[in-house]
């Protein structure tokens, strides 16, 4: 049996887009307005935090943070939980690009507007930097290295309140510091009446109505149960808003029925595919202590990849080195000792990067490394070893080299040394978490949303999340992903009386409160 | 072509998973031929992912499809892994040495931590690891006379070492794949993070004052004695 449910607007997803909607829409449920917020993930207490690797990853990531490309050459970490991605992400909070907002150049959108949106939530979300005596070794070398090689790192604005610098961010903040949806946006849209049901997974989406499973907690699982009795439901609503993620908005669509009257959905995908670059030093340096990603070196433009300062876990370190062996577990057994750098390259939409779904209804990701990918990331590694030469390593693993590990003797070859031609897809490790495209915006004929999210010739339907994105960002898309969804939240507002006439609190009868699940 | 009442066509979902899926032998060309052409269709045409019809009443359509053809294998469960966990065993000293000196319930924590991993997986990937390590384990007869267990440390580094950077990306993942369960199943264990030196807790800062001055107390101590 299916249960029906009505409401005037759900939204799919509680990441960085569907929290910001719920929050702005909060006036309307406060006038009446029946709004829904539906979250795949659980609702973890603060305790439930623990920072043990294995525990969180299962508990927070899709996949336990395993998500692999179609064919298997890169891994897409990507959270599903109460406060979607924004749990996870180390909270840099950056303006989006002014030179990237003219490439896309999507009708109605401007830098100058997104830049105003954006500052309201780096208000809200506390960003700032983070004073010089927070900075651990792992970033302060960085800066040095950088200012050595005749770069200039820049500071990362974080959003933060108390961090304590547990460095254990990608895991989900200990201390409740780090201030995303799930400590922001959500609760101010769940005070002014907006409702949020977890473990419940949007199934397909059809004319005004989400096809939603509501799943039960395991024994032993983090979070709390689901608001909801677990089963199936039929959710009714004048708007429907689509917040999550690049995979899971594409996949969403893609399985329904709907998906016959949008083209190019799943098309234009992005990802940032990034490498880790780790480093020796002579004595033990402050890297498990204090906020991991401090610092930045923006070479986007002149160069298409980005540095960022990262400290890992030891797992995580050890399968993003490549190699085996008695030289791998030598240098793991440095750990103590080591510097960690992100090498992000800047790729570019092209057809044959997509996202489709397989017969489960799963998301399903094809990914090509282009040459101009690879030489970016090349580009960046040899950057980074430079850099970490220069703040004194004695050695550095670099995943381009062959063998990996590049003496301090052998740094004035660190051009010929890493190369393109080490890069083979399978041996080298490649993760990416800034997942973009699927349900770009721009005009009908090319896209799938105008510049509001709006689904071009289904009024009813607005998409709020990173697969708005027309072709990568080249930095962290958090902020901006905040400053689309606030844009679609006001195209919203504008268009609720004449799609929500008749429906919910502006005619029809709703249907009775589902009974709540005890907790 | 049927139309459900939803309007969707009923296509097979997966070739070969209905017995209704397969071709009949044409005049034109093989069975396997059109076979073929059959399959590349199907994978070509957009999947549609079925839903139990509000009604509760599935239509004979989709209750044919759920019908499993009588040439599918039965589900694999993690316990698979029993006959190949010598190989996983031999790969992972390899690949991490240190496990050389494991006791026997180390090894049964590693091979729960791989087994539990592995059952969250479908039955395919599982499939294709068993599936890669007994070809790991015959691989190095033709050049060595000797299955991968039988051979020294030395020469099983250069059997995987080959398959790293095997031309066959598929080869590549393989090792790839083995090598995270064995990295996954060595570098979460408490011993061997506390070995490594990673301290990360959730006190930060604090907590490394804390801990820094309880060393110290300790060396003083020590020194004393």
């Amino acid at each position: 049996m299916i249960a029906e449910r009505e409401y005037d607007i759900v939204i799919v997803g509680s990441g960085a887009g569907g929290g910001t909607v719920a929050q702005e829409l909060g006036e309307l449920a406060r006038a009446g307005v029946r709004i829904l917020v539906i979250e795949r993930g659980p609702r973890l207490l603060d305790h439930e935090f623990t920072g043990r690797e294995m525990e969180m990853a299962s508990a927070l990531y899709e996949d336990g943070g395993a998500f692999l490309t179609a064919d298997g050459t890169m891994t897409l970490a990507f959270a599903r939980a109460y406060g979607g991605s924004t749990v996870v992400c180390t909270g840099t909070s950056l303006i989006p690009p002014e030179r990237v907002i003219e490439r896309w150049h999507v009708a109605g959108l401007s830098h100058d507007d997104l830049e105003r949106r954006a500052r309201k939530y780096m208000m809200q979300n506390n960003v700032h930097a983070l004073t010089a005596d927070l900075i651990n070794d792992n970033n302060r070398l960085f800066v040095e290295g950088c200012r050595r090689s005749g770069w200039e790192a820049r500071q990362f604005p974080l959003n933060v309140k108390g961090c304590r610098g547990s460095g254990l961010c990608n895991l989900g903040c200990p201390n409740a510091a780090k201030m995303g949806t799930h400590r922001v946006q959500l609760p101010n849209a769940e005070s002014q009446g907006v409702e949020v049901v977890t473990r419940a997974e949007a199934l397909q989406v059809a004319d005004r109505l989400v096809t939603v499973r509501v799943s039960e907690k395991r024994d032993g699982e983090q979070g709390l149960p689901s608001e909801w009795v677990p089963g199936m439901y039929h959710v009714r609503a004048g708007i429907v808003v689509l917040a999550g993620g690049a995979l899971g908005t594409s996949a969403l669509i893609l399985r329904s029925p709907i998906a016959r009257a949008i083209p190019r959905v799943g098309t234009r995908f992005t990802c940032h595919p990034a490498q880790i670059v780790v480093a020796e030093h002579e004595r033990p340096i402050t890297n498990d202590v204090g906020h991991p990603k401090s610092f930045y070196l923006d070479r986007a433009a002149e160069e298409r990849f980005v540095l960022e300062t990262c400290m890992y876990f030891p797992f995580v370190t050890a399968k993003s080195m490549t190699g085996f062996g008695e030289d791998h577990a030598r240098f793991m057994r440095a750990f103590p000792r080591l510097q960690m750098i992100l090498v992000l390259a800047c790729d570019r939409a092209t057809p044959r990067n997509h996202v489709t779904v397989n017969a489960a209804g799963r998301p399903v990701v094809h990914y090509t490394f282009t040459r101009e990918t690879v030489d970016a990331l090349v580009r960046g590694t040899r950057a980074a070893a430079r850099i970490m030469f220069a703040a004194g390593a004695v050695r550095v693993h670099a995943p381009t080299a062959d063998p990996p590990l590049i003496e301090r003797r052998e740094a004035p070859y660190v051009d010929a040394r890493i190369d393109a031609r080490h890069f083979l897809p399978g041996r080298v490790s490649v993760t990416a978490a800034h997942l973009m495209g699927g349900c770009v915006m721009g005009p009908p004929h090319s896209a799938v949303t105008d510049s509001f999210g709006r689904v071009h010739g289904i009024p009813w339907m607005r998409v709020a999340d990173a697969s708005l994105f027309p072709d990568a960002l080249e930095i962290n898309p958090y902020l901006t992903i905040m400053a689309l969804a606030d844009r679609v939240a006001e195209g919203i507002r504008a268009d609720a009386g004449t799609l929500l006439r008749g429906t919910g609190s502006l005619g029809r009868a709703r249907s009775e409160t589902p009974a709540a699940v005890p907790l | 072509m049927r139309r459900t009442r939803f309007g969707r066509t009923t296509r097979p979902r997966k070739v070969g998973v209905a017995s209704n899926a397969r071709p009949q032998a044409t005049t034109h060309g093989s069975r396997r031929s059109a076979w073929r052409a059959t399959r590349a269709k199907a994978l070509a045409a957009p999947v549609r992912f079925a839903l139990p019809s509000p009604s509760g009443v599935v239509p004979s359509s989709r209750r044919r499809r759920r019908e499993l053809p009588s040439w599918r294998p039965l589900a694999m469960s993690a316990a698979v892994l029993s006959p190949v966990r010598h190989i996983i065993h031999a790969v992972a000293t390899t690949v991490v040495p240190e496990t050389a000196s494991f006791e026997a319930h180390a090894w049964a924590e590693l091979d729960g931590a791989i087994e539990g991993t592995v059952a969250q997986r479908d039955e395919g990937v599982r499939r294709q690891l068993v599936t890669f390590l007994r070809l790991l384990q015959m691989l190095p007869i033709a050049r060595y006379g000797r299955t991968f267990t039988a051979l020294s440390a030395r020469r099983r580094h250069a059997v995987l070492e080959t398959l790293e950077r095997s031309p066959s990306l598929a080869v590549r993942r393989g090792f790839w794949g083995i090598r995270t369960l064995i990295f996954m199943a060595y570098y979460t264990r408490p011993d061997v993070v506390d070995r490594l030196g990673y301290r990360a807790i959730a006190r930060g800062w604090a907590g490394r004052a804390e801990l820094a001055g309880s060393e110290a107390h300790t060396a003083r101590v020590a020194a004393e004695r």
